[in-house]
This record gives C-alpha cells, structure tokens and sequence, in this order.
C-alpha cells in the first residue's frame, strides 16, 4: 500500500466531477465507487489490439496447418480470451445477476472477529484463494486429453474456463458471500429444500472419495519403483514434522521464515534421492504398487488424526510455497524455451473410443477428463465457506472468483502446452497401462513386425530392416509379460526388476507402432530421444529411446507410468534443460516435478480426509449423540478410518485393476467431478430464479446444460454402451463369460476375477452418481417451477447493512480510489482498518 | 523535426542543446548523468518492491497475524479473557489449537 505523510482530516479534496462518484454511507464514509467507465480512443485501441492478438493465437492454432505449431500461441491465445472475458464477460454477468453493492457491508465487515471472518486486502485473499484452487487438477487433466491433440483440449479449458468454470466460482463466491459465508451443502438445503439438500451432501461425499482415490492413484503410479521419488517424497513428511516443531517450540509465528527452511530441506531432498537411488537402500525403496497404497493408507489416517500443527498447517505452508514456484517456473520455460508442439491439432484418438490413455471419443469424454481449468466442481467448496468470509467488497468477487480461476486455467494451458511438446511416441509409451501393451504387442505379432534383438529398435514389415532383425513372436511377447509380472511382485529381486523394466521397454516400443494415431507430420508416432555423451548428440530410437528418458530422468523405466503427474515431469524436465542446467539437471527438474505434484496430492488427501470425517462424525451424531464431540478421540479415530477404509478401498482397486487403475477409474472421477459442478450450478440457477432475475438464468443454464449434457452422457456410456472399451457392464458380462470357460491359466483366472469385481463397483458407482445427480435435478427443477408460478421473491439472503468500510475494486487501484482510501484512513473505524491498512512494526 | 527531438528527453541532441552545448563529449557527459539518475532512481524502487514483496508474502503465509491480534486488542476487541494481551508464544499455540477442532476446507 502506498505510503503517504499523515493528513490531517479534510485534506483531501475532490473534484465535484470526483465526489459524484464516491459513494458515501449515512454518515458520511465513503465506501465505494460508482463504475464510471468511458469508453477513449486509447482504450478502444488497446481492446482492438488484445482482440487481434487473440485473433492470430487462435488462427495460428486452429486454422495455420503445419508440422511447426509454436505452443507461444498457446499462451496468447490464453491470455488475451481471459482479458476479453473477464472484462465483458465477467462484467456483463456482474451487471446482470449480481449487482454487487458497495453501500451493503460484507460477512467479513459485519462480523469481523480477526478469525474467520477477518476482512483479507484483496491481492492477498486472490492469493488465498488460487493456492486453494489449485492443486494437481489442472496438471493432470490436460497431460491425459493431449491423446486427442492440442485443439480440443486447448478450446475446452479456455472457451470453458470464460463461460463455464469461472462464472460458476465467482457466482458461488457472491451468493455464498451474500448469506453470511454459507458452505454449498447449508446452501443447497436452504435453496432446494431438505431432502434435495440431503442427497446433495450425500452425493458430494461418496464423490469426493473417488476423486481421492484417483488423485492418490496418480501419486502411487508416479512413485512405483522409483527410490528417488519415494525417497524425496517420503522426505516430505518428516520435513514438515520438523516445520510444525519449530513453529511450535522455536520460532512461533515465524510462517514465512520456516517456510523457506522447508523448501530448501525440499531440494535438499530431491537432491539427495539421487545419492539414495544409487546406493544399496534401493532396492529396499523400490516398492510395489500394493505397498505404496498401504503406505498411503496409513499415513493418510495418521496425518487425519495427529494434531494439525505437527503436519497439516506446515505441508500447506510448503505447499502454497511450491504452487507460485511451479507457477513461475512453467511459464518462464514455455514463453523462453518455446516448444513446437509435435502431437497433431486433432488426432484419431478423438473420433474412436481406442485411446490408450482413457477410453472414450472426444464427446463427452475429453469434458469430463479436464476438470480443474475448464470447470470444476470442487472449487465450489471453496468458493463457499472459506473465501466469502474474507472479502472486504462486494465489487471484489469478479477479481477474485473469476479473476482466480482464470489463473488456474492458465496454469492448466501450460501443462497442456508442456505436455503436446513431448515426443508422441514417448507420451504413449508413459500412458498405456501394461495390459493395454500386451494386446497392442499381439496385434504386432499378426502384423508381421520385425524386432532386432540386439538393440530393440522396431521394423514395419516391407520396412528396410538390418539381417539380424526377426519377425516378433507370441512367445516373445509372453515372455515380456512373463518378466513384468516377476519384476513387479512384492519381493521381486533386483535382477528381476531390472529384466522387467527391460521387457517394459522393448514391450512399449513395438506396442507404440501399433497405435492407430499419426503425429504433428502425419506419421505414425515414433519414439525418439537425444542421447548426449560429452560434447556429442545423437538420436536414438524405440527401445534404446525409452532407456535414454529413464536415464535422463533418473528413473528405472519410465514405461506405463498413467496418472499424467510422470508425463508432465518428463515435459517439464525436457523444457526446463534447455533453460537451467542442460542435461546434468533433467533428473532433477523431472523430481521436483513429481515432487509438487505429490505434495498438492498429499495436501489434498489428508484436507479433505479431515473435512469428511467431521462430516461423516457429524452425521452419525444424529444417532450416536457421543460422535458429536470432536475431542472424543475414539470416534475420531473410527470415522477416520472409516473414510480411509472408503478410498483406500478404491485406490487399491485401482492400483491392482488388471486393465490399468487410471484408465478405468479416471473417467469415474471425472464424472464426479463435473457432477459436483452441476450440483453447485444448479444451485446457483435456482438462486439467480429466486432473486427474480429469470430473465437471466441463461447465464448458470449455459454452463449447467453443457455439464450435464457431458456427465449424463458419459455415464450412459458407462453403463450401457456394448463397446467393451467403453461401458462397465460390458466388461463385467465379458468377464463373467471368459471366468465360464475351461482351461484358464491361474494368473488369467485372477485378472478376471479382478475385473469383475472392480467392473461391478464402478458399474454400481456410475449408476449411483447418475441417480443421485438426477434426483438433484429433479428437485432443482421442481423448486425453479414453484418459485416461477408462485411469483415468491422471498430471498434467502441476508438483510442489508449498512456498509462503513472502502476498498479497491481490482488489483491495481485507480487515482480516484486512492484518494478515496487516503481519505477512508483517516475517517474510517480503526477495528477495519487492521485488516485494511499494512501494520508497522 | 527539431520540435520533436525537443519533445524527446532521452535523445543525446535534445539533452546537448538544454544544457546549451554542441560538443560529442559533452552530449555524452549529460547521457551519462542522465543514465546515473535513472540508476539512482532504480536503486529507489528496489527497497519499494522488495518491500512490497516483503509485505505480501507475509500476509499470504499469515506472519502479520499477531500485529493484527496485538492492534485488534489495543482497540479493545480482542476476544481474550486477561487484561494484558497473550503473548506471542500464547497467541500461535492457541491459534494452532482452534485449528484443532475446525473443519477446514479443502
């Protein structure tokens, strides 16, 4: 804030032009502005000029065909939508339905309690709330759609972000902020009645267990049989212990100060997993999926019921650090580095349902793959409940609802832009699940390809191919299988494992030339990687290529890591080399991005373990009154487990799915997500007919059509559809008949048992998700009707108040309100000016 | 022409001719002067920034939360039961305490 000698009151003068704008309470103080925009040449030019930079990303993106898409026009594309949306459209929606009015006084100014409800300055709170948001949703997401090409995905998370997403977390944000900071569940009963409001809040529980579930999975897969991720990691628990001491014992209240301490034990770590890796220790770190999600598990309950300070608050300290580091990091890469993108605007994959990486044509699968940066449902949570009760203006939320929001879906366009720059055969290669490579390596074998035994490399058949290259076989393939399956049981020697990350290679590299997809020049994908020894760089392929990534990165076998945290590292190894540290740091650039990524699934896993749980104690208290108080440690620790029991048990479904954890799993998860985002726009149309703005219920409607339109449509698929690859029950049905036949070998009689099992509970949860969304539709449906007959206006808001507080609207303050502020300095009650005014020491 | 390098204040002519010389040397003396106060200025706006950065890591992480506690009870509006305000040790063991029990969101 701009420091300024002392005035004494009456100082300041206005213009009249100026006063007529200010807005002035009874008595007197001013608390806000009148919008009086005018439209000059300067700013019709500068609108004009964003306009047409906008104008030539997306014509360079969409429409300019070539091998040579520079991801830059990503970022432009980006940015100048989200300026032309934030500033007409945000503004339009404002105008519209939420007429924001400084003259009333926020839940933050009426209740003020330096707690809660503590009136945050607004740059901070958009901190606070985007560390919120964020999290590995919008990394994620992106990495996987990037098997449909760069187009589709890129049109989603920008065109969706303006019109979907953050309409949905700025009108949460209003409404929940214009009923005293009400969380969405307490906003759905009072909107849609109890019984709606109920299967609401059950909904939005069994959904947040999957949406654990996958995020836990995506952490597990980025750290099998890897010592250096599990090491680093791993580092971060007792590094927060450490964090959580010393701000206890040492130094209290010294958050920033720790903070940096922790980041740099964080290198430290990353660092040190290295040494680790190389040392006699690995073998005993390189842990099976299995034991990973035991570990999960455990610590998941542990970091749920120990006292928040020894490990919750530090890990978000250290967590809100990485964000704005990963933040920083990603877009210096893309904007100096510039990669060319090398997957094809629109590949095959978005037509048919053969993508390896998820399974399902481009509608309405890649709309529920990208969640987080499009639109997404979790953010309603926090867009109610937490940041409502923070904000100082009514005029801040489009700043900080839709303001914010737009950041993430910048952070999810470079992870997408970092992830099209990889080399498509190697994305493929990290993002199909073993069993897809094993029936990909089949087709191989009947195609006739040529494999050369001496260095892996692969052959179409015609293709000219040196004499010591040989037709692949069946039992070649079987026994690829053979030595994964050996190298990948608990107990597995370190011979075993390196044979198996062998056949992992040599596997992936014939798989990948079966793909029925062509990249950026039209051909079909082939994995290619530099290998640099000295000065000299040479390119190498197939087999040899996917060694030379391992060994870039510092890995045993990059092959089959799905999830899309290991192929964003990998992208972002390969873009940030070229910047700092060349080759010699492409390992550590690779784990401090698994390293984030694993840290905001953490966080998000042990938060959220902890909200439901007092959720699900809360619940039984209706029944068992004991349940209620949150001291009595038995039942805390029994719901604990209980909802640790729950994703714990899904996880390990997926980490043991014999089809592959996240290719099954994922689109669940999706549909989770988006169905939560339906459940709060729903709420928010219902608001918007309450009010009495009707007329404008088009605005939530749009993005609430679209979401359900993709989550509906998607779950029919998933229920109904004959196509194995796609519906549950198809592969429950297939599954039941090959269990009928004679002659199974043991390790086939278990996968199908597995599948069966694991087929049935996402049937069954596909099924729930459906019924209970509907049945919230329903009652939404019904309630809009009988408040459109009865003409009721009766609004659930609270009374206004009179406000007596001033603060800037956007980020950077005009001159008049920094007049205005200089003034509401001097005249303005002192109990606000704490949160207002930085504090000297 | 010559009304625009008037207008045009870091041009090597335009300096020369304010300060009423028309020697190379002397030109290049003013541009170096001038150079020294954009220098100086930069220096100036550092502190400001670092400041500024200062001040919102701060209040992101919540460092300032026992200033604020400490104005908010000078004002008479602390929620404490004592006369004197907790101190520092006090205030964060407390604070981490009613996190406790509070569900957070995610």
């Amino acid at each position: 804030m701009p420091a300024t000698a002392a005035a004494e009151p009456g100082q300041i003068s206005y213009q009249p032009e100026e006063e007529k704008h200010i807005i002035r309470n009874k008595r007197g103080i001013p608390v806000g502005i009148i919008p009086h925009d005018h439209w000059t040449p300067l700013k019709i030019a500068l609108w004009a000029a964003i306009s047409l930079a906008g104008a030539c990303g997306w014509v360079m993106l969409a429409v300019a065909r070539g091998e040579q898409v520079n991801t830059i026009w990503f970022v432009v594309a980006a940015v100048c939508t989200y300026a032309i949306g934030y500033r007409f459209y945000a503004l339009f929606i404002q105008r519209k339905i939420m007429r924001p009015d400084d003259a009333n006084a926020t839940p933050a100014e009426r209740v003020n309690n330096g707690q809660d409800f503590d009136p945050t300055d607004r740059r901070v709170l958009y901190g606070h709330h985007f560390a919120a948001i964020a999290g590995a949703g919008p990394l994620v997401g992106p990495v996987l759609s990037a098997q449909m090409g760069y187009l589709p995905g890129t049109i989603w998370i920008i065109v969706g972000v303006c019109l979907a997403g953050a309409v949905q977390d700025m009108l949460v944000l209003f409404f929940s902020m214009r009923r005293g900071g009400r969380s969405l569940g307490q906003m759905a009963r009072d909107e849609i009645g109890t019984v709606g409001g109920t299967i609401a809040m059950v909904a939005v529980f069994v959904m947040l267990m999957i949406v654990l579930a996958v995020l836990a999975l995506i952490c597990v897969n980025a750290m099998t049989g890897s010592p250096w991720s599990v090491f680093s990691v791993g580092c971060t628990i007792p590094i927060a212990f450490l964090m959580g001491l010393y701000l206890r014992y040492l130094r209290p209240g010294k958050v920033s100060e720790v903070s940096l301490i922790g980041f740099a034990l964080l290198i430290a770590a990353i660092i040190g997993g290295n040494f680790v890796a190389q040392s006699p220790l690995a073998d005993a770190l390189a842990l099976t999926g299995s034991q990973l999600t035991w570990a999960m598990v455990v610590y998941g309950f542990f970091a749920a019921v120990l006292p928040v300070w020894l490990l919750l608050t530090p890990r978000d300290y250290l967590s809100t650090f990485m964000k704005v580091g990963t933040i920083i990091v990603l877009a210096i890469g893309i904007v100096i580095v510039q990669p060319i993108a090398q997957t094809a605007a629109v590949t095959e994959f978005a037509g048919n349902t053969a993508g390896p990486v998820f399974a399902g044509a481009l509608f309405p699968f890649l709309f529920i793959t990208i969640a987080c940066g499009a639109l997404s449902g979790m953010h309603a949570t926090v867009s109610s409940g937490t940041t409502p009760k923070m904000i100082q203006k009514e005029s801040q939320v489009r700043m900080i609802g839709y303001g914010g929001m737009l950041m993430e879906s910048f952070v999810a366009i470079m992870a997408l832009a970092a992830a099209v720059s990889l080399n498509v055969g190697t994305y493929f290669a990290m993002n199909m699940s073993a069993a897809t490579i094993a029936n990909l390596d089949k087709a191989a074998v009947a195609a006739g390809v040529l494999v050369d035994p001496a260095d892996g490399s692969v052959y179409q058949p015609g293709e000219a191919a040196p004499a010591t290259a040989a037709p692949l076989t069946q039992e070649q393939v079987d026994d690829w299988s053979a030595a994964i399956r050996v190298g990948s049981a608990t107990g597995a020697s370190a011979e075993e494992k390196a044979a198996a990350n062998d056949a992992r290679a040599a596997s992936a590299a014939v798989a990948v030339t079966q793909l029925g997809v062509t990249d950026a020049s039209g051909d079909k994908p082939k994995i290619e990687w530099d290998e640099t020894s000295g000065d000299a760089t040479v390119q190498v392929w197939d087999k040899a290529a996917l060694e030379q990534v391992a060994a870039d990165v510092g890995e045993p076998s990059i092959v089959s890591r799905t999830g899309g945290a290991p192929t964003l590292a990998v992208a972002m190894a390969n873009i940030l080399h070229r910047i700092f540290g060349g080759k010699a740091m492409m390992a550590f650039w690779y784990h401090f991005a698994v390293m984030f990524e694993a840290l905001f699934i953490l966080s998000a896993v042990d938060a959220v373990t902890r909200v439901t749980r007092f959720q699900l104690s809360d619940a039984i208290g209706n029944w068992a009154p004991r349940f209620r108080d949150t001291s009595w440690r038995v039942g805390a620790w029994l719901c604990t487990a209980v909802v640790v029991a729950c994703w714990g048990s899904l996880l390990l479904m997926g980490v043991t799915d014999p089809r592959g954890g996240i290719q099954t799993l994922y689109p669940l998860f999706g549909i989770a997500n988006q169905l939560i985002a339906a459940i709060a726009l729903m709420i928010c149309t219902v608001v918007v007919v309450r009010k009495g703005y009707a007329k404008w219920m088009w605005i939530p409607i749009i993005p609430l059509v679209w979401d359900l339109s993709t989550t509906f449509t998607a779950s029919f698929y998933k229920i109904f559809s004959s196509d194995p690859a796609l519906g549950y029950w198809k592969q429950w049905s297939n599954a039941r008949a090959a269990l009928a036949q004679p002659g199974l070998s043991e390790t086939e009689l278990e996968a199908a048992q597995a599948t069966v099992r694991n087929t049935f509970i996402q049937g069954s949860l596909s099924i729930a998700f459906l019924a209970m969304a509907a049945a919230v539709l329903i009652a939404c449906v019904l309630r809009i009707a009988a408040v459109l007959r009865s003409g009721d206006k009766s609004s659930s808001e609270d009374p206004p108040q009179e406000s007596a507080f001033f603060a800037p609207s956007h980020f950077l303050a005009s001159r008049l309100e920094r007049k205005v502020d200089e003034e509401f300095k001097q005249v303005g009650d002192p109990a606000l000016l704490i949160g207002h005014v930085k504090i000297d020491r | 022409m010559a009304s625009l390098k008037r207008r045009l204040p870091g041009s090597a002519a335009g300096l020369a001719r304010r300060s009423g010389a028309w020697s190379l040397r002397q030109a290049a003396k003013a541009g170096r002067r001038r150079l020294g106060q954009a220098a100086g200025a930069a220096v100036a706006f550092l502190p400001r920034c670092a400041k500024a950065v200062r001040w919102y890591v701060r209040e992101l992480m919540g460092d300032s939360a026992y200033e604020r506690y400490l104005a908010r009870f000078r004002l008479g509006q602390a929620c404490s039961d004592g006369a004197e305000p907790l101190t520092e040790r006090e205030f964060w063991r407390r604070r981490s305490d009613a996190q406790e029990t509070e569900a957070r969101c995610c």
